[in-house]
């Protein structure tokens, strides 16, 4: 893909949990120096396991960590060369909602369950566009339901959202989303909790409603079958940090970090014998406020950690061109990586 | 809806029914009996009037269960009988008394929903701010101390540092507005804010729990102002719980506040029955229950109509 211009670059943010007294403070580091840039258009994908501090970075690039005990401590976010972190809130409310827009995991929690979708989606029109009156959002509303191929989007607009099914649920939450053309447009896991089938179409709307309107798409996610298919670009996180980014090819077929390996193994196959086994990477994600801050959060678990991992963090490096990978053994995963079918 | 209320109502006949018998049994349950009170009466006048002949004199020489019969008959025709001890016929007493009593109480409930539902709010947008602290802190006090113990303090001291008191002679809200407001207006605060302590508590608490939902952060995510997320998304469903919080306080102080009524010479409904009892008037505490207990009945019919007003949820049929 031609790179495009950066609309949001992300630079070292630090995201940190506080929690304890003051005698005895604990930081829990869920975001620790996390960059990344979003291209216009792009599809990115930000990968992990669940606690590793992928919804956290979303989180905070919208203002939404929830002050106490979340606070970002550190780092710019810049959208447009503005930084996020330092906007008011009355300036951080202008661009929530309608140039960088948000969609959630659970949509039969993420949506008010005693006001109508359409409602709901008015509102969102009408908090970013002062001028229009409420029957004309509630037109664009219903205009907008039927661009994410809901059916009858008249009657379903006057439904609640007890009244539709999940992946309607979802698509309810991406047209509201969507309401205001957003720039950007972050997924935090949006098909977990959907049907499998019904999980496909919503990928397939998302993107095909990125290619419409040019939105860029940061996709939130465990589930690599998707980023293979879709993504321009894979970050992997682990403990807070990305360990490794690239293209899917990048990381698909050459991953370097062994994190990344480990991951992709876990992946159950279908087509291999079942004596192949099931891989899984042993140990568990580490407690983050445990982390000794100069090292890498991985080493507990990881086959090739040497004392050099414990006491100093690997930095991100090119090992080919825009294939970045932070690991001191990254050189000796070859055997592994020659492994994978 | 139409046909969910009919059906409420109809089902109101056998639940008044059962009432009627259970009041009716407990009265005569309680010992002592109007007949060894009028007796007592006589005596205390220098006139002399066996126990038969009272018996027979206030109807009460026939079997309990005939006794019954003809109350219960009496109702059917709108008629609860007469009191023991005043000429009046119990309805007239109800029907003077019921609206002093309404009045105190919608007032009391108003000025609850007044004070509880701003600051529970208040407190719950900024949890552990001093704002927070203050009215916490408040709530609890207000909620531990007994109803009397204020309602004392507040009938002496003013009194005593001012020289004002709260009238107690009752005069109709339709006569005198200002004298009738300056009678009720000081009980009807006590009862708000000892009413309160805990309201302001329960509402902090669901708004709160309410502001941890996902569809909050959905709010904020949009783009909407903090008064926006707080009203529209926050106490919106928040109201839920607290409509059953307010829903059984209404039916508490419609029933009649039997203490504020005595402390601040309130001739209501509550005062009455607590007169009826002692005396043993079985026709007038029959009926005050019975009226008190149409009451309770009507406003959980209309909690549970508001229900289905704020959360689209609800299944009435």
């Amino acid at each position: 893909m031609v790179q495009s211009e950066v609309i949001l670059d992300v630079q070292h943010l630090q995201t940190y949990f506080l929690s304890g007294d003051k005698k005895n403070p604990t930081e829990m580091r869920a975001s620790d120096d996390f960059s990344y840039q979003v291209h216009k258009g792009e599809f990115v994908a930000i990968v992990g396991e669940s606690g590793s501090g992928k919804s956290v970075s979303a989180l905070s690039v919208m203002g939404l960590i929830p002050y106490p005990p979340g606070l970002v401590v550190g780092g710019k976010i810049l959208f447009h060369g503005k930084d996020l972190v330092q906007c008011s809130d009355a300036e951080i409310e202008s661009i929530r909602g309608s140039k960088i827009s948000m969609i959630f995991q659970e949509p039969s929690t993420a949506l008010n369950p005693v006001l109508t979708i359409g409602k709901q989606i008015a509102e969102t029109i009408r908090i970013h566009d002062k001028k229009i009156g409420k029957k004309e959002a509630m037109a664009k509303a219903v205009e907008l339901l039927a661009k994410v191929n809901i059916p009858n989007p008249e009657v379903r607009a006057k439904q609640y959202p007890f009244e539709l099914s999940g992946g309607m649920q979802q698509r309810a939450m991406i047209a509201m989303a969507m309401s205001c053309n957003p720039e950007i447009l972050i997924c935090d896991e949006p098909t977990t909790a959907l049907d499998v089938t019904v999980q496909a179409q919503v990928l397939e709307q998302l993107n095909s409603l990125r290619e419409e309107f040019g939105t860029a798409l940061v996709l939130i996610t465990h589930n690599l079958g998707v980023v293979a298919r879709y993504a321009d670009s894979v970050k992997v996180v682990y403990g807070g940090k990305i360990v490794e980014e690239g293209t899917p090819e990048h990381i698909f077929e050459n991953p370097h970090h062994p994190y990344t390996l480990g991951l992709i193994r876990a992946v159950p196959r279908l087509d291999l014998p079942r004596s192949y086994g099931l891989h899984t990477i042993p140990g568990e994600q580490p407690d983050m406020s445990k982390i000794i801050p100069n090292s890498c959060a991985f080493a507990v678990r990881c086959p090739y950690a040497t004392d050099e991992c414990r006491c100093q963090r690997p930095p991100l490096e090119e090992i080919e061109p825009g294939h970045f990978c932070a690991c001191f053994h990254k050189d000796e995963t070859d055997e592994e990586r020659s492994a994978l079918v | 809806m139409g046909k969910y209320v009919i059906k409420r109502v109809l089902l109101l006949i056998p639940t008044m029914l059962l009432v009627c018998v259970i009041v009716f049994a407990l009265m005569r349950m309680i010992p002592g009996s109007a007949v060894e009170q009028v007796v007592y009466n006589y005596k205390q006048n220098g006139m002399v009037i066996t126990y038969e002949e009272a018996e027979a004199k206030l109807g009460l020489d026939k079997p309990a269960v005939v006794q019954f019969f003809i109350w219960i008959g009496g109702l059917l025709r709108g008629d609860m009988g007469k009191c023991l001890f005043r000429g009046d016929t119990v309805w007239s007493v109800i029907s003077a008394q019921m609206p002093i009593t309404l009045e105190l109480g919608v007032m009391t409930l108003l000025l609850t929903i007044i004070i509880s539902i701003p600051l529970g709010l208040i407190c719950a947008a900024h949890p552990d701010s001093p704002a927070d602290i203050i009215i916490r802190t408040l709530a609890i006090v207000l909620a531990s101390v007994p109803v009397f113990w204020i309602g004392t303090m507040v009938l002496v001291y003013p009194a005593v540092w001012w020289g004002f008191s709260i009238p107690l002679t009752y005069v109709s809200i339709f006569d005198n507005f200002f004298a009738n407001m300056r009678m009720f207006l000081v009980p009807a605060i006590v009862g708000a804010i000892t009413g309160a302590g805990n309201n302001i508590r329960a509402v902090r608490t669901m708004t709160l729990e309410v502001m941890r939902q996902d569809y909050v952060r959905t709010a904020w995510a949009k783009g909407a102002k903090e008064s926006r997320v707080m009203y529209q998304h926050a106490f919106r469903n928040a109201l839920i719980p607290v409509i059953t919080l307010f829903g059984g306080a209404a039916a508490g102080i419609l029933g009649g506040n039997v203490v504020i009524e005595n402390m601040f010479n309130i001739p209501g409904i509550g005062q009455q029955l607590v007169t009826a009892l002692s005396n043993r008037d079985y026709p007038l505490a029959q009926g005050c229950t019975v009226i008190m207990a149409i009451f309770v009945m009507i406003v959980n019919l209309v909690v549970d109509l508001a229900y289905k007003w704020c959360d689209p949820r609800v299944n009435l049929e």
